[in-house]
């Protein structure tokens, strides 16, 4: 029979019972609009985290020291300090593929404005690391070259700390001297807000003072260095960077060819692939769960067909008897449930689409809907068709004629 | 008058094991069919008439014996093959009509052709109207089984049968489920088919309805006890003449 005919009876005994035929679809839009919305949540929210590491600086990279060992008990992460202001200049001057460089020192500190008190991060860094960061000033102004140079008793302070300083984030306290760990510093400027990090972290609860300040005035230690952040000239140039960096540094440092790096260079990408695999893990979690769905509305389909061919046994008798061969019949009840399906998987990527929106739109949460997640789920759909329609129809082909011909 | 013999049966045997028991419906039969003759089947119930027909509609296989309908040899032949047969050679014609629910009177003729992939749709349709102008039903082409009676039904499902061309009609049993005018209604389209030379083996278990036919072959307990020529055979228009119309029966009441 041609395809044309088989596709005109197959409409036929799907419209003769509409209900029937709608519950059964049901299945499997359910399952392909499930699909769709899970992985479509899943890619929203691998986005989103990408975007917000993404926000610290994807170009970044940050130096870290190494890890001593002595007599065989090996220090942890940082455990020595190796880096020098001298290392941050030759990667400044050196380093081509790098644009950006700041030294960094951090401590946590108390920090006084008259009768308030608030424990808080003082970070020492030069310019460099407001670019590198993103950091923008609300407020005031920056420090300048010459007051890093002069170890000036500056700082910018964030929202969290005027808050708690001066009891309310709207009050410019700019030219307001505060002691930083017993030192008064004057206030030039403030930080515009940046919220919390991927991690949870208040951003905003931060001084930053020019780093021979802190070095010099704050810190017991004046020759080291805590860590370096440096830039990439772009996102692509990173791993090219961070070989610069390492060599130039083994260099400085004097290190054999057989000795371990005395530091440690890690770069965002590192992070954003760590966090990217864990949402692909619950992305591939949720997507199979939502397939359950879909075999259960292929189930559907196996039984509803089944019900089918025992209900028209007479009319595959009478379709034998004048001549349909076991492959005909095959196919007449192979294409019904492939329309069924066919159909499901399609409303089912409207419903899925529509879904995703719904949820973007109302619960807040990011949703991606890609290509590859429609073209997946439909496939997937057409299969559990073929493979749910195939044991009844290859049922109903087996029937023997003169059996299904006496068949009530 | 040459007589060409179209179906020719030998040694038939069918057996059914139902347990240990062995059953032959069937039981060592041989019979010539020619072509143009009108044979009514006669006998009683599990007699193996049914079960004779099945095998003569290639719709079943003897466990035994030959079978050559048309030079084909039909024993040997696979279940696709067997359809491709009933397809192209044969016409059935059932008691129950057996016509395709919610499928009009003019797509139930043109489904053997749907089978028969050498025809085009339009050719198909052609084709499937003249079959059913053959039987008087041309301007229900388009009713649905439900809105016929029993008579236009089995009407039907006789243009079905012719539609292919078929070189035999097996009908069973046609007018089971028939009132007598009908049936001789029925009978008048297949005598007239057998006019044109279309072979017809027909099962009743009416002895009347037999008088139609050409010649009768008689079962019991699977085996032929009688196969004779009709003596005085009926002629169905004839008859139809004879019948009471039903308004002279309505005045008469």
């Amino acid at each position: 029979m041609r395809v044309s005919n088989l596709l005109k009876v197959a409409y036929r005994s799907l419209n003769r019972n509409k209900l029937r035929t709608f519950l059964t679809m049901l299945g499997i839009i359910i399952g392909v609009a499930s699909v769709i919305a899970m992985l479509a949540i899943g890619e929203g929210s691998n986005q989103n985290i990408k975007a917000s590491i993404a926000s610290l600086g994807t170009n970044t990279i940050m130096v870290f020291p190494g890890s001593n060992s002595q007599g065989g008990v090996r220090g942890g992460a940082s455990s020595i300090q190796t880096i020098k202001l001298e290392d941050v200049d030759a990667i400044s001057s050196h380093c081509d593929l790098v644009n950006h460089v700041s030294p960094v020192d951090q401590k946590r500190v108390q920090v006084i404005y008259g009768s308030q008190n608030w424990n808080t991060m003082v970070m020492g860094v030069r310019n460099d690391y407001l670019t590198i960061r993103s950091l923008t000033i609300s407020k005031g102004s920056c420090f300048t070259p010459a007051d890093d140079r002069a170890a000036a008793k500056v700082c910018l302070v964030g929202l969290t700390v005027v808050t708690n300083l001066f009891g309310d984030e709207n009050v410019d306290p700019s030219g307001q001297i505060i002691r930083v760990n017993s030192i008064p510093t004057k206030i030039i400027g403030v930080l515009s807000k940046m919220g919390q990090n991927t991690f949870g972290q208040d951003q905003d609860d931060i001084i930053i003072v020019p780093f021979s300040t802190v070095q010099k005035r704050m810190m017991s230690s004046s020759t080291y260095v805590n860590s370096i952040l440096a830039s990439a000239v772009s996102e692509d140039q990173i791993a090219d960077a961070t070989d610069e960096i390492s060599s130039l540094l083994r260099q400085n440092h004097k290190l054999a060819p057989s000795d371990e790096n005395d530091f440690t260079v890690r770069t965002q990408s590192d992070i954003s692939n760590i966090f990217g695999s864990i949402s692909k893990v619950m992305t591939i979690l949720l997507a199979s769960i939502a397939s359950i769905s879909l075999v259960v509305g292929g189930i559907g389909i196996m039984n509803i067909m089944l019900v089918s061919v025992t209900e028209r046994t007479r009319e595959i008798g009478i379709r034998m008897a004048i001549g349909a061969k076991g492959r005909d019949v095959l196919i007449q009840f192979m294409i019904e449930s492939i329309v069924i399906s066919f159909l499901g998987g399609l409303i089912g990527i409207i419903l899925g689409i529509v879904v995703s929106e719904v949820v973007a739109k109302f619960g807040g949460w990011p949703t991606v809907i890609t290509p590859s997640s429609i073209v997946l789920s439909f496939i997937f759909s057409a299969a559990i068709g073929l493979f749910f329609g195939w044991y009844p129809a290859r049922k109903a082909a087996a029937l023997n004629p003169i059996d299904a011909l006496r068949y009530e | 008058m040459t007589t060409e013999t179209l179906i020719s049966i030998k040694d038939l045997v069918k057996t059914y094991r139902t347990g240990d028991v062995e059953v032959h419906a069937v039981n060592s039969i041989s019979v010539n069919i020619n072509k143009g003759d009108f044979v009514a089947i006669l006998g009683a119930s599990g007699s193996g008439k049914s079960t004779f027909m099945n095998i003569l509609g290639c719709l079943d296989i003897p466990t035994s014996g030959e079978y050559l309908m048309d030079g084909v040899d039909v024993p040997s032949r696979g279940r696709n093959e067997l359809a491709e047969l009933r397809n192209s050679k044969l016409g059935f014609v059932f008691q129950s009509f057996n016509l395709l629910a919610r499928t009009s009177a003019l797509e139930n003729v043109e489904l053997p052709m749907l089978y028969n992939n050498k025809m085009d749709a339009k050719h198909r349709k052609v084709k499937a109207i003249e079959a059913l102008r053959s039987v008087g039903l041309a301007e229900r082409a388009h009713s649905m089984p439900n809105q016929l009676s029993g008579g236009q039904q089995q009407r039907v499902a006789i243009a079905r049968a012719l539609v292919n061309d078929p070189v035999i009609i097996m009908a069973d049993e046609p007018t089971g489920n028939l009132d007598s005018r009908t049936s001789y209604e029925i009978m008048e389209i297949f005598q007239k088919m057998n006019e044109k030379g279309i072979t017809i083996v027909m099962v009743t278990h009416e002895p009347d309805i037999a008088q139609f036919a050409k010649s009768n072959i008689v079962f019991k307990d699977g085996k032929i006890i009688a196969n004779e020529i009709v003596p005085i055979r009926k002629n169905a228009t004839e008859e139809l003449k004879n019948l009471p119309a039903i308004t002279d029966i309505i005045s008469a009441t």
